[in-house]
């Protein structure tokens, strides 16, 4: 059996915690509520583990620092909220094309522009899917408890290694500044996914020629494989062929297709309530936690309501939302936005899908989502 | 059984971080379940200032904001108007006598009032004002019994700057004594 | 004499640059001045933002990235973080560096990282098709600028000092022997180097500006410079219009970033070992 650590810690703790655990040795960032906890804590930790920590003169350069040093071989993270976040969709585009594995987390607040910046939003759920130009892939990942941050934080650096691919966590002002009780697994017992590195010797290497997943592979830098990465559209060996149509639709569609290959290990959810459920929940970041509290109300007066938490946004789990969706006569989907993620599962079941949302900066309390089932 | 914590007052007071050690207390020491989370606006000193706690002892705590607190502390008047009013029926709200004078905003409600000058005793105990927040931690749990003492003052000691364990003892203490002389007082 | 062909990849020629472009004549002096210096090809980095500077390292046989427009330098900031013990060299232009890339060009010379950046002024963007940059001569004909150009330049060797730059110099490609002396001194240099090049773009500036054949150009800046030395005598008003070309900026008195870095994780460890 392995020892665990009883830890009373802070959403973006944990975060550091988790990105820490998983081998980040890396973080570019700059200051921006509500996510600088996130990067003081790097600032505390990384210089103590052989990392390096830099804060940028602005989110576009925190990106391109996170992309270079990975680039260098390391695990790199960055962390920023939704203004920032519209910065770094440059960079996000860069280690889609180039296949570098970065980890970007947003800590979403009240926007547009400055809006609320203290306060609790998950507005940002398109732009972590399409703030970036071009027909890119994206992984988004979202935590709605503290020990999910943790868990979802080494995951998300598992991802990136795993399919050489920019991961996005989307977290929120209530989970990222919550402090609550989190057991810390003995890190040892951590499962930890590094980059695939090349087997072939220099003269046959070609940096971008996938292995059967779809994912290629890397050659250490320094070193004698010395070879050319352009953010073009590129050929195998990695020079630009930009006007070249076959070449940009077997790149562009492998990346899409390394996402599909690994798609049981990037999706993930979890069910609370109950299993004949007549309304379904779904839900995802802070949300989660009212969502939890208004079907135990619920079902102790007698309602059947199951909560179906979206831990993976991006690909959407569109087969997971359809089969629980089936077996209920109604979906509700409670969003602190004007209903981003709704439309998505509109297109995944054909039951009725209802929304619940607010855009004031105040959290969905339980007693909103009661009252909105009983009418259900 | 689920108790609602709110801690008040203006930035500066230290408030955050005892609602924070209230709650790493209940979770690292007794074991229970506990959150913390605040409300704070762009004003790092003198703006108003508020941290919620929530201790639970049988359940899991999902929704983290504070509804009706079972306990409010009031360490401003600003503070007081604003946060006191939520108290739940047959509540407690203990306030800071140092800021707090006029108590109109619960007139008429059902609560018990605790009124002790939490940042004076801060001062008479350690020379400081400073420590006024663990002097309400002491009230706080000495009333409440949300923690027991013994496990506040040991969580107290694991985030204090060496060399001022025996005046947060003292700080804390302080609170403690002022409830139990209230407490002499009724009786 | 280095045999410049060892550093190119043979199969990537010919490169994409126009019929008397300055960018060969430079990336020939930078590949000299590698040589000159010693850098093996194995551990040096050649990373690149966007435009025609861009594809300075499609053709030399290093590790080689070219990354978004105008962000080189906080890529290369990264990398040269985690691989310091690695040469990394930037390979700019005027648009990329000076214009969107200004801020990070800004910062990197303040934090000094031991980066050789060499910036291609060709005083246009020339890949996109001739639009006004940030060093585009006032007043000038670009195609953004059909009537005129309506903004003056600035002089981003001093803007590089002022941010603490250690080593910051100006050459032309006319000067060619000077350029790669300079690139050789500052890649010797430990901290940011900065090497300014005047170049020519005949296609998309000098055909505008009636500025004659790439020769005239060459022979147009051969006119226009004067050296540190002579530049030190005369007056700003004989300096109007002038390329002043030479060593700028020679610093020694500020430790090259990494090693500051390094400063500060001692500081770290020991206080962490007095909590222990």
């Amino acid at each position: 059996m392995s020892n665990t650590t009883v830890r009373f810690m802070q959403g973006n703790e944990a975060l550091v915690e988790g990105a820490l655990v998983a081998g980040a040795r890396f973080f570019a960032g700059y200051p921006i509520t509500p996510a600088s906890e996130i990067t003081e804590g790097m600032s505390a930790r990384l210089p103590l583990v052989g990392g390096v920590f830099l804060q940028m003169e602005d989110e576009i350069a925190s990106m391109g620092a996170a992309i270079g040093a990975s680039m260098a071989g390391a695990k790199c993270l960055t962390a920023t909220s939704g203004p920032g976040f519209s910065l770094k969709q440059e960079g996000i585009g860069i280690a889609s094309m180039m296949e570098i594995p970065v980890v970007i987390v947003d800590v979403m607040r009240g926007g547009p522009a400055s809006g609320m910046s203290t306060l609790p939003s998950q507005m940002d759920v398109m732009q972590a899917r399409w703030g970036c130009h071009g027909d890119h892939p994206i992984i988004v990942l979202s935590p709605a408890t503290v020990t999910e941050c943790y868990e979802l934080a080494i995951k998300a650096f598992n991802l990136a290694e795993l399919i050489r691919q920019p991961v996005i966590i989307l977290s929120d002002a209530i989970v990222g500044h919550l402090r609550e009780r989190i057991e810390l697994p003995d890190p040892s017992t951590v499962k930890i996914i590094n980059r695939k590195m090349t087997d072939k010797p220099p003269e046959e290497y070609a940096p971008f020629e996938a292995g059967e997943d779809d994912v290629p592979f890397f050659a250490e830098r320094g070193t004698a494989y010395r070879y050319h990465m352009c953010s073009n559209v590129h050929t195998e060996k990695g020079f630009p062929a930009d006007t070249n149509n076959a070449v940009a639709a077997k790149l562009i569609t492998r990346l899409h297709r390394k996402l599909d290959n690994y798609a049981d290990e990037i999706t993930c959810y979890k069910f609370f309530g109950a299993e004949d459920y007549d309304v379904l929940i779904t839900a995802y970041g802070c949300v989660t936690r009212a969502a939890r509290d208004a079907a135990k109300a619920l079902n102790a007066e007698g309602r059947k309501v199951g909560v179906l938490q979206l831990q993976s946004l991006w690909p959407f789990p569109k087969a997971v939302v359809a089969e629980y969706a089936a077996k209920a006569r109604k979906v509700l989907m409670p969003e602190i936005n004007l209903g981003q993620l709704i439309d998505q599962v509109r297109l995944a079941t054909d039951r009725p899908v209802e929304g619940l949302n607010r855009c004031d900066g105040a959290e969905i309390r339980p007693e909103q989502i009661i009252e909105k089932v009983r009418e259900m | 059984m689920r108790n609602e914590v709110i801690l008040s007052g203006f930035g500066g007071q230290g408030l955050i971080l005892a609602g924070i050690l209230l709650a790493e207390a209940a979770v690292v020491q007794e074991g229970i379940n506990a959150t913390q989370d605040q409300v704070y606006g762009i004003a790092a000193r003198g703006g108003e200032c508020c941290s919620e706690v929530i201790v639970s002892d049988d359940e899991e705590i999902n929704y983290a904001k504070v509804n009706v607190p079972d306990i409010v502390l009031s360490m401003s008047q600003a503070a007081f108007n604003k946060y006191a009013p939520r108290v739940k029926d047959g509540g407690v709200v203990i306030v800071d006598t140092v800021f707090v004078e006029d108590l109109s905003a619960l007139e008429g409600r059902d609560c018990t009032i605790l009124r002790i000058p939490i940042t004076a005793i801060s001062k008479e105990k350690t020379g400081r004002t400073m420590l006024a927040n663990v002097t309400a931690l002491g009230a706080i749990c000495e009333y409440t019994k949300l923690v027991k003492n013994d496990n506040m003052v040991a969580e107290i000691l694991t985030r204090v700057p060496k060399g001022t364990e025996e005046i947060n003892r003292q700080a804390y203490w302080g609170g403690v004594e002022a409830i139990r002389a209230l407490a002499g007082k009724e009786a | 004499m280095t045999n410049v062909k060892d550093y190119i990849r043979q199969d990537k020629l010919p490169h994409i640059w126009c019929p008397g472009c300055g960018d060969g004549t430079i990336a020939g002096a930078m590949i000299r001045a590698i040589d000159a210096c010693g850098l093996t090809k194995d551990n040096t980095a050649l990373i690149t933002g966007i435009g025609c500077s861009a594809r300075f390292n499609n053709i030399m046989d290093f590790h080689t990235f070219q990354t978004a427009h105008g962000r080189a330098l906080s890529y290369a900031t990264g990398f040269k973080m985690m691989k310091p013990e690695m040469d990394v060299l930037v390979a700019t232009g005027d648009g990329d560096c000076a214009g969107i890339g200004g801020n990070h060009l800004i910062h990197t010379a303040r934090r000094n990282i031991d980066l050789t950046v060499v910036m291609i002024n060709n005083q246009i963007y020339g890949m996109t098709g001739g639009q006004y940059s940030p060093m585009t001569p006032y007043p000038s004909i670009a195609s953004t600028a059909q009537y005129s150009t309506f903004e003056y330049p600035f002089d981003v060797c001093e803007l590089v000092k002022a941010a603490g730059g250690t080593y910051v110099a100006r050459s032309t490609t006319y000067h060619i022997n000077l350029t790669q002396k300079l690139i050789e001194n500052a890649i010797r240099h430990k901290g940011f180097s900065f090497v300014e090049v005047i170049s020519q773009c005949p296609t998309n500036f000098g055909k505008r500006n009636k500025m004659g054949s790439p020769y005239d150009m060459l022979m147009k800046q051969k006119e226009m410079s004067v050296t540190v030395e002579q530049a030190k005598d005369m007056s700003p008003e004989e300096l109007e219009g002038k390329i002043v070309i030479g060593e700028l900026v020679n610093r020694t008195d500020r430790k090259p970033f990494d090693e500051v870095y390094q400063d500060m994780v001692r500081k770290a460890l020991a206080k962490k070992g007095e909590k222990l």
